[in-house]
């Protein structure tokens, strides 16, 4: 897998997770794009590369979200990057059994994906609002809300993985994917 | 999963130091991870300011039809200094008015001076999946921006203000109403019928609010069954003389009255919900009250407290 390529694709990405994508706002639920790239390393590229590449995705995207402690701003490294792992690990097992090529599976993998990552991200946070002095990054709304909010973020994140899916299948020989070849 | 990463030994070391850092304590967390973000996030700013641009281009905040971009800034730049100045002259003058009226013991009030100069700047990032949190500005610590330092739009409108820890090129807005920030969900403000031209600071029914998340806030107002509603929606909210702020914030428009509740555990109350009517997020840019150097900080207990911890 070409570094040089995943670095920028996940530079747009962020870029356009952190204040584009906010255009396709519906409600409070605005999507994602950062679990479809994760996807499409999933399904093509080499695992080992696939699982590092999600972690830096998890990462960066970590270090995007402001959480606040006695009204001074920190990033909580952790919740977007053991999700990412976890969703990878979740999604890997099953790249043998699908055709990657087709958009909707995009789509429906990244709808999956983006669950585990959420089911992570929330318990990561819960264990902190116990700490003292911090809360969940959600505030005062349940952990049932939170997950409700989290759950249309991935499914609407799944449907505009769709196009998005479609696209990057496209720019496969860019990448240079060795050992593994999309279906 | 423990299985995949156990063959890739670098990767599981780095996992477990994930795991660690995950569960640290937030106070070790929040010297350095700010400035690592900052850091890694550099190459990305021009691009977020390039991107926000486009979003308030395809989805502006308002409906207003624009002729010119360009005209427009100029304009509704000097539209809000100008708002800004009426408000903060307005405040002067109740200042003067009290230290006439009291004579004696009027030189502990003044302090609301409000010596401002208004820096717009422009919103590069926010939380990823639309959650409500802090968003990016892209002026800091350079441009004078101070932790504390109030943000508005439309000339009165409150946004938040300014977190510590303001970097050189960059800073962290807070919005008013977020659940998540203890330090600042709580708002002394009054309220003024909609109609009412005697906005202020000191104006209104006084009133403690109290942030639910989603840009609205509840508080309770006493209220007497035989005077009527003195409270209606549609009402606006503003901030009072509230200590937790800079003064250059008292008097801004915190929101209206969207919801009148009874409730039944206190008959001689009524629980209001204000609705900011804001979403940061969409906030293409946002204009910074920087205040003159040597004016009252007063406001800036919380954060300046957290920052010397």
């Amino acid at each position: 897998m070409r570094i040089g390529v995943f670095v920028i694709c996940l530079l747009l990405v962020v870029v356009l997770d952190t204040s584009l994508m906010e255009v396709l706002r519906i409600g409070g639920t605005v999507p994602g794009l950062a679990g479809t790239l994760a996807v499409f390393l999933i399904l093509a590229a080499p695992r080992r590369n696939a699982l590092w590449a999600c972690l830096v995705t998890g990462l960066l995207l970590d270090l995007n979200v402001d959480a606040l402690w006695d009204g001074r701003p920190y990033h909580l490294i952790g919740p977007y990057t053991l999700g990412f792992l976890f969703g990878a690990n979740l999604i890997l097992p099953l790249r043998g059994m699908v055709f990657s090529r087709n958009p909707l599976t995009f789509g429906l993998l990244t709808a999956l994906f983006l669950l585990a990552v959420s089911i992570v991200y929330l318990a990561l946070w819960q264990i902190r609002g116990h700490y003292a002095g911090s809360t969940p990054i959600w505030g005062d709304a349940s952990a049932v809300q939170a997950f409700g909010s989290l759950l249309l973020w991935a499914l609407y994140s799944g449907a505009v993985a769709v196009p998005v899916g479609w696209l990057l299948v496209r720019t496969t020989p860019l990448w240079g994917f060795t050992g593994t070849t999309l279906r | 999963m423990i299985r995949s990463l156990q063959t890739d030994r670098p990767l599981l070391i780095a996992t477990l130091v994930i795991v660690l850092l995950s569960i640290a304590p937030t106070g070790w967390l929040v010297p350095w991870t700010a400035d690592l973000g900052s850091i890694l996030r550099l190459p990305l700013t021009p691009l977020g300011h390039a991107a926000s641009g486009v979003v308030a281009y395809v989805r502006p905040a308002t409906a207003e039809v624009v002729p010119s971009v360009s005209e427009l800034e100029r304009i509704l730049d000097e539209r809000d200094a100008f708002r800004g100045r009426w408000h903060s002259a307005r405040l002067q003058v109740e200042q003067l008015e009290k230290e006439l009226a009291q004579l004696q013991g009027a030189r502990e009030a003044i302090g609301v001076t409000a010596d401002w100069t208004p820096r717009s700047a422009v919103v590069v990032r926010h939380a990823p999946g639309g959650t409500p949190g802090p968003v990016q500005l892209n002026i800091g610590s350079r441009q004078g921006v101070r932790p504390g330092t109030v943000a508005v739009v439309d000339g009165d409108q409150l946004v938040g203000r300014i977190a510590a820890d303001v970097s050189a090129l960059s800073s962290t807005l807070i919005p008013i109403g977020l659940t998540a920030d203890p330090t600042g969900r709580e708002l002394l403000a009054r309220i003024t019928p909609a109609d009412d031209p005697n906005v202020g600071a000191d104006a209104g029914i006084p009133v403690r609010l109290t942030a639910v998340g989603r840009g609205r806030f509840e508080g309770l107002v006493a209220w007497d069954p035989r005077a009527g509603a003195q409270v209606l929606p549609g009402d606006q909210v503003r901030l009072a003389r509230d200590p937790a702020w800079q003064p250059t914030a008292w008097g801004m428009l915190v929101g209206t009255v969207v919801e009148i509740v009874t409730t039944d555990d206190n008959p001689l109350r009524k629980r209001i919900v204000v609705d900011t009517g804001l979403l940061p997020e969409r906030l293409p840019t946002v204009t910074l009250k920087l205040p003159a150097s040597g004016s009252d900080d007063s406001g800036l207990r919380t954060a300046v407290e957290g920052d010397d911890s």
